[in-house]
């Protein structure tokens, strides 16, 4: 038990530490964080991968088609990756114009991107998942970055659309917090995920490195990998918004989190070479601490379920040796003096502090104004346990080498 | 090629304001623990006070017929303070030595209540039941725990039982002197009307004893 207090207050130090860094550099740069606008607009190709979207696709590339961008510097490709419902049909309504629908036998995520991203002809590449759309300024916002030639990735302000049950509101503050995160990583050189929903690419670095890694379950977070292994830098731009339909339902949360994580496992094997000073923040601080969190994190939840179950153990023999009369144990007498008040505690409430100014940032940043007080509280009882719970399952995938698919594609990859 | 570091300088900021806030984490705690302290030895003044105020009472009262006794104040008070204390012990560790004065202090209140009541109870034929529990926190000890459930639980179901609990490790010649007077060599064990009942026992057990 000594150790876990031990090893609880190492966690609490390493997560205020952390938290400083990214507190810190908000307040350096806090007067640079709108995008800078873009001299010149570059054409982009916009490449729409879809398998079984059928019924979601429609608000999806009527988003693009509302972009506030000019119509001879865009191209939409929409790809269909073997659907067996509706999609291609549906896709096939809006082929028109600079719209083109190409279709393949289903192949996964990432070759439909390769091969949408052939077809174009675009200076930039955005890539924009079927189940997601996009703010009518996301595009704009995001150019003004290009202007780096350094620079071959921007990634959007992502949020939860319309949070209805439980889960999704727990993915809504989740993406929240992502927002300030990602816009920090950013100025920290970390970013470590260019997501689905609308990143933007520069084409050339996908002709001279080439495409999207068929074989990865999350191509998206070894692009931003390659990216940075090879000295180039990934922006973000907070203010260039897209919306995203977050799982409603624990298996299909579950199983997303469990692709994500495996892939960040793998990718980070795949770039092991980057946990080095020669990459800067994201080899030197970021990398190491996302395992480093993720281990404290399974730890520190697994003592205190532990602890959780043996005391509901220990309360159910209480209750049965009283014969079940807990109505006269039952005592509402307030009384200062039993308000927990250890080191533990008041870290714990020094976190929460530091997540609601996080929160409150992002949702300045993001000119977010949706209901978060619920959400919030719904994240502080149930996020870091479903954050090990998943992080768990996804060591012990690894371990036992379990079998993922991702859009009817089986994976059995390293 | 472009690559971003956080500048030393930034690091040992935030290292900086880490081991601060950490600090005053610490200097946050201590000063709870030190208002808790100070509230424990208030309340076990006022104990005292009222155990004394009780014995005076009784000896006042003790030529006459014992009809003013009256032991809810002051048992509740030493009731109290054993709560606290406990909550105390949780939060700073058995072996601290201000938690470990205050127990031996509150033993030894707890003694003299108890011979005060049995005294009381005997010459005033007063219907009050006090028992003896002695426990240990040298090691876990789970039927220890459970029984001081069922005690509260007792002493709520019966308003005529009083107990008092006694850490059988702690070193003072009070307890001591129980342990050898009722023989004492097994935890959880309970001494209720001078007969010594040792292991664990249930609500339904006291029911038929008391």
């Amino acid at each position: 038990m000594a150790l876990f207090i031990v090893l609880a207050y190492i966690a609490a130090f390493f997560g205020i530490f952390s938290s400083s860094i990214y507190l810190l550099t908000f307040y350096e740069n806090k007067e640079k964080i709108s995008s800078p606008v873009a001299k010149k607009l570059l054409k982009s190709s916009i490449i729409v991968p879809a398998f079984n979207e059928e019924g979601r696709i429609k608000r999806t590339v009527e988003s693009i088609l509302n972009l506030n961008y000019p119509k001879e510097l865009l191209e939409i490709i929409l790809v269909d990756d073997g659907s067996t419902d509706n999609t291609l049909n549906e896709m096939m309504n809006f082929a028109s114009g600079n719209i083109r629908v190409l279709h393949k036998k289903n192949g996964g995520k990432a070759s439909a991107l390769n091969l949408g991203m052939k077809k174009s002809s675009g200076e930039i590449i955005v890539s924009l998942d079927a189940d997601s759309f996009v703010d009518k300024d996301a595009l704009i916002r995001m150019m003004g970055h290009f202007e780096n030639e350094k620079c071959m990735a921007v990634t959007p302000s992502m949020k939860i659309w319309d949070p209805k049950t439980i889960l999704q509101k727990i993915q809504y503050v989740e993406f929240m917090f992502g927002i300030f995160l990602r816009k920090m990583s950013a100025f920290l050189g970390c970013i470590n995920v260019t997501p689905g929903p609308f990143s933007a690419y520069r084409k050339s670095f996908f002709q001279k490195y080439g495409g999207y890694d068929e074989d990865n379950l999350t191509e998206d977070i070894e692009i931003a990998l390659r990216i940075q292994a090879n000295n180039f830098v990934i922006e973000n731009s907070p203010d260039a918004y897209s919306y995203t339909l977050g799982p409603s339902r624990f298996r299909q949360l579950f199983k997303q989190r469990i692709r994500w994580y495996i892939g960040f496992i793998n990718n980070a094997w795949k770039y092991r070479k980057m946990f080095s000073r020669k990459y800067g923040t994201l080899g030197i601080f970021f990398l190491p601490s996302a395992f480093i969190v993720v281990a404290f994190n399974i730890l520190l939840i697994g003592y205190y379920l532990g602890k959780i179950i043996n005391s509901a153990y220990e309360g159910i023999i209480k209750l049965i040796s009283i014969n079940f009369d807990f109505v006269r144990m039952l005592s509402f007498k307030f009384d200062f003096f039993y308000l927990p008040s250890n080191m533990m505690m008041i870290a714990m409430i020094m976190s929460v502090a530091v997540t609601i100014t996080a929160i409150y940032i992002a949702r300045k940043i993001s000119k977010d104004n949706g209901k978060i007080v619920v959400p919030f509280l719904l994240s502080i009882l149930f996020y870091a346990p479903l954050f090990a719970m998943w992080w768990f399952t996804s060591f012990l995938y690894k371990i036992r080498r379990k079998t993922l698919k991702w859009n009817g594609v089986s994976w059995k990859k390293d | 090629m472009e690559i971003r570091e956080i500048p030393r300088a930034k690091f040992m900021a935030a290292f900086f304001l880490t081991a601060f806030i950490f600090v005053l984490v610490l200097l946050t705690n201590n000063y709870f623990n030190e208002i808790r302290l100070n509230r424990l030895n208030s309340i076990y003044s006022d104990t005292k006070i009222d155990v004394m105020d009780a014995e005076m009472q009784y000896n006042i009262l003790s030529e006459s017929p014992c009809i003013a006794l009256n032991f809810e104040p002051m048992t509740d008070e030493l009731f109290e303070l054993g709560n606290k204390l406990t909550d105390m012990e949780d939060q700073l560790g058995k072996n601290n030595k201000e938690v470990l004065n205050l127990k031996k202090y509150y033993s030894i209140l707890e003694t003299r209540q108890w011979l005060f009541i049995k005294k009381a109870s005997k010459e005033c034929k007063i219907d009050a039941k006090p028992i003896l529990f002695f426990y240990s926190n040298e090691e876990y000890c789970r039927d220890c725990e459970q029984q001081g459930f069922v005690l509260n639980y007792i002493r709520k179901a019966y308003p005529q039982v009083y107990v008092y609990s006694f850490d059988t490790n702690l070193d003072i010649s009070a307890i001591r002197a129980l342990k050898l007077t009722y023989n004492i060599t097994d935890v959880p064990s309970l001494v209720i009307k001078d007969t010594v009942y040792t292991g664990l026992m249930d609500a339904d057990a006291f029911g038929k004893i008391l």
